[in-house]
């Protein structure tokens, strides 16, 4: 065998682990997760000769007769109570009363064969409301209800997308709040980690062990652990709150729990080392002479800094923002912890879609939302680190 | 003599324990360049630094045009250092890095572009002004350094061994470059080397640097020809050392007799004693074979004989004082074993106490 074909056949074997890890536990569950936010099997795959007799319905006339018999005989063709239910949950959450109309007209249907005149079994069955999801569902496998449904809009009767009313759904509201909380969250670590990083660059030896220590330590620790630390410690009784009050500085406790602030400073913590990491690393590599050399230039300390150290640490602050901001946009216990009702983030959401619910279509739109904003994000930074716009 | 330019006096710097700088003084006249020549780790970019402002001297004051500085801080000192790994700002271009100390100091913008394009052409770098650090040679960079330093015409220009990074050709180049600057526009210089053909060809004068104290200082040919330490003849160019005891003194001679006998006439500025021990500098060069026409001549054996390119380098044997040579190759070709002339002048023949 050729040496070169052999070398390249063990460096495969060698990343063959990784990549089926990769394979396996990222993006085959990605892209099932994809899937779920945009398939729709149920009713195309129960309701095959509904869907061929609804294909040239205008959705506008009254249903006819042949569609009525089709769909009649479809559902004789259900034996699966499971299916049923699947099937009557899709409809019923596009057309609410679907589930006391499925329920009867089953019943019907099971006792009287495929024959039944759904007319005679439900009034309802005239009515063009009911039809149009039906007609809907069945056309396609896939559809885009869900991801619309993620950015509060909807498809009106003539299939139009229009934005639904603020009272019927708040996702655009909760992913607005992400993005606000994880910016917040985001420049906090900047301005306390901007510092911190130039800090522990500036001193050497044991002291500049200990500061490392001291964001890593985080790290090191579970992220329940921590937040359940600052539960604690932020509580109207906690270390906090006592201490100001000892010290005389408030004389009520302040409210740092269970709201935006307690969730912003908790985050903050958490997120930290995200944040001097990157920054500290891009300060390791400035070289050491470079101030003194702008301070024999003539520059006073804080415009020495503005020109030539802050630009120099760019790089890393805008790594380390990209790591906060990601980070924060998917927290979860964080906010769910110490958060109130009104600070929960989008993952929650999620999570009460996918635990709570069993809506895989709604988990699914929301997490491509997030997906989404996530790459936009890293397609900016990618665009922002490039040499050239670093000038370096 | 009129007032110094600068002047350090009775400097101290220590870092803990260790005394870097040691009660020194220093000074320095208006137009003068000043080469601190020394080893590695003997204080001379300590005393640089004290100078430029970035580390404050643990005693003693420092003076500069008959005000006392060392309590500025560097951005007002008005010096302008080209650092040993140049410093320049990775994120700025040439021009930028060059407009820099002119935008600290408020300059209108038209002003700031007609003097950055002057410095830069004078540096020969008119055309790369629009390039980052990363892309220019370390030669240009330090052409860049040099013109960041000059364009605001500081006080006094502070650099760090700014050659130390660039090969024979291009330093050997620079350095009449900076000279050349030197003298047209009348700087102060201080300049950090521990090269000392470097310092022997820029300065106009030299202080040789040993562990924080200035060992001594003058003019190149006062340092080469007429040295008043063993450290400082040995550390300045090449030497033969060789130990003897005086034997009768008279002005700016002596006669001194070696271990082995022989008695040899020497210079000197010191005042000597009869039976005092002394070594003796005398250079390689100025050594002759197969003469006897100097004053101080004998004849030795030679031992080994190495070609060096441009001259032969002849050691000679322990009856010879064990001489080491700089022969030129246009002379005899000499061989190991043959038997010859060695002589050299009283003059040539230092006596470094
Ligand atoms: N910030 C500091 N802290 C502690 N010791 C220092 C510091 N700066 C310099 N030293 C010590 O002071 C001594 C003199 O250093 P300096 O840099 O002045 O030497 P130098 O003559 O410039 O040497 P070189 O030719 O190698 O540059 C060295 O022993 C060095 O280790
Ligand atoms: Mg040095």
């Amino acid at each position: 065998m050729n040496v070169a074909l052999r070398g390249r056949l063990v460096g495969l074997a060698l990343v063959a682990p990784l990549l089926l890890f990769l394979a396996g536990f990222f993006v085959w569950p990605l892209v099932t997760m994809m899937q779920g936010a945009v398939s729709d099997p149920i009713a195309a795959r129960t309701l095959p000769t509904t869907a061929r007799a609804t294909a040239n319905w205008d959705r506008q006339s009254p249903p006819t007769p042949e569609m009525k018999a089709a769909l009649a005989h479809d559902l004789a063709a259900l034996k699966q109570d499971q299916v049923v239910g699947d099937l009557t949950r899709r409809l019923n959450s596009a057309q609410s009363g679907f589930r006391t109309l499925m329920s009867r007209t089953m019943s019907a249907v099971r006792e009287q064969g495929p024959d039944v005149d759904l007319s005679a079994v439900d009034k309802r069955w005239n009515d063009i409301k009911f039809w149009q999801p039906i007609a809907e569902a069945a056309a396609s496998r896939y559809t885009d209800r869900y991801l619309l449904a993620a950015l509060d809009m909807d498809r009106d009767a003539a299939g139009d997308i229009v934005t639904l009313p603020e009272s019927q759904s708040a996702n655009k509201a909760i992913l607005a709040r992400t993005f606000f909380v994880s910016g917040l969250v985001t420049l906090f670590c900047i301005v306390i980690g901007l510092p911190y990083a130039m800090l522990a660059v500036s001193v050497t030896g044991w002291l500049r062990g200990v500061l490392l220590a001291a964001v890593l330590l985080p790290l090191w620790t579970s992220l329940l652990v921590r937040t359940a630390a600052w539960f604690i410690l932020l509580q109207d009784n906690g270390l906090i709150n006592r201490g100001l009050m000892a010290l005389g500085l408030i004389d009520r406790p302040l409210a740092l729990i269970f709201n935006r602030t307690g969730v912003v400073i908790a985050m903050t913590h958490v997120l930290l080392p995200f944040m001097v990491l990157p920054i500290f690393s891009v300060l390791l590599a400035v070289p050491r002479n470079l101030m003194p050399a702008a301070a024999s230039l003539g520059a006073p300390p804080l415009r020495a800094f503005w020109r030539v150290l802050l630009p120099l640490s760019v790089r890393g602050i805008v790594s380390g923002s990209l790591l906060v901001f990601m980070a924060a946009i998917g927290y979860y216990i964080t906010p769910a912890l110490i958060g109130g009702p009104t600070d929960q983030m989008i993952s929650y959401v999620i999570a009460f879609y996918a635990t709570g619910a069993a809506n895989w279509g709604m988990a699914g739109a929301l997490g491509v939302i997030l997906l989404v904003a996530t790459l936009l994000l890293y397609a900016v930074y990618q665009r922002l680190a490039s040499d050239k716009a670093m000038g370096i | 003599m009129t007032d110094p330019y600068i002047r350090f006096d009775k400097v101290s710097k220590a870092f803990g324990p260790l005394t870097v700088v040691d009660d020194l003084d220093l000074d320095i006249a208006r137009g003068e360049f000043v080469s601190l020549l020394g080893p590695s780790g003997s204080g001379k970019t300590t005393l640089l630094m004290l100078l430029a402002g970035f580390e404050a001297a643990t005693k003693g004051t420092v003076w500069l045009d008959g005000k006392r500085i060392d309590r500025l801080p560097p951005h007002r000192r008005n010096m302008g250092v080209v650092f040993q790994n140049y410093a320049l700002f990775p994120h700025m271009t040439a021009a930028e890095n060059v407009a820099f100390p002119l935008q600290m100091r408020g300059l209108a913008k038209p002003d700031i572009a007609g003097k950055v394009q002057r410095v830069l052409d004078m540096v020969q770098l008119g055309r790369l002004k629009e390039r980052r650090p990363g892309q220019l040679s370390g030669g240009q960079q330090q052409r860049v350094a040099l013109a960041r330093a000059l364009v605001f015409e500081p006080n006094v220009i502070l650099m760090d061994e700014p050659l130390g990074a660039l090969d024979k050709q291009l330093r050997m180049q620079m350095q009449l470059d900076i000279r050349d600057l030197h003298r047209r526009l009348g700087l102060t210089i201080v300049f950090v080397t521990h090269d000392q053909s470097e310092a022997l060809t820029m300065s106009d004068r030299i202080a040789v640097f040993n562990r924080g104290k200035i060992e001594q200082i003058g003019s190149p040919e006062e340092i080469y020809d007429r040295p008043h330490t063993r450290f400082v003849a040995d550390f300045v160019g090449e030497t033969n050392l060789v130990e003897a005891t005086v034997e009768t003194t008279g002005g700016s001679e002596a006669t001194v007799v070696l271990s082995s006998g022989k008695r040899l006439t020497t210079s000197t500025d010191m005042a000597l004693e009869p039976r005092q021990k002394v070594m003796l500098s005398i250079r390689p060069e100025r050594i002759r074979l197969g003469e006897t026409s100097a004053a101080n001549s004998f004849s030795g054996r030679i031992v080994d004989c190495v070609y060096h390119g441009d001259h032969l380098r002849v050691m000679l044997d322990e009856a010879a004082g064990g001489l080491v040579v700089k022969a030129e190759r246009s002379g005899r070709a000499w061989a190991p074993g043959d038997e010859v002339a060695v002589s050299f002048t009283p003059a040539d023949c230092w006596v470094v106490g």
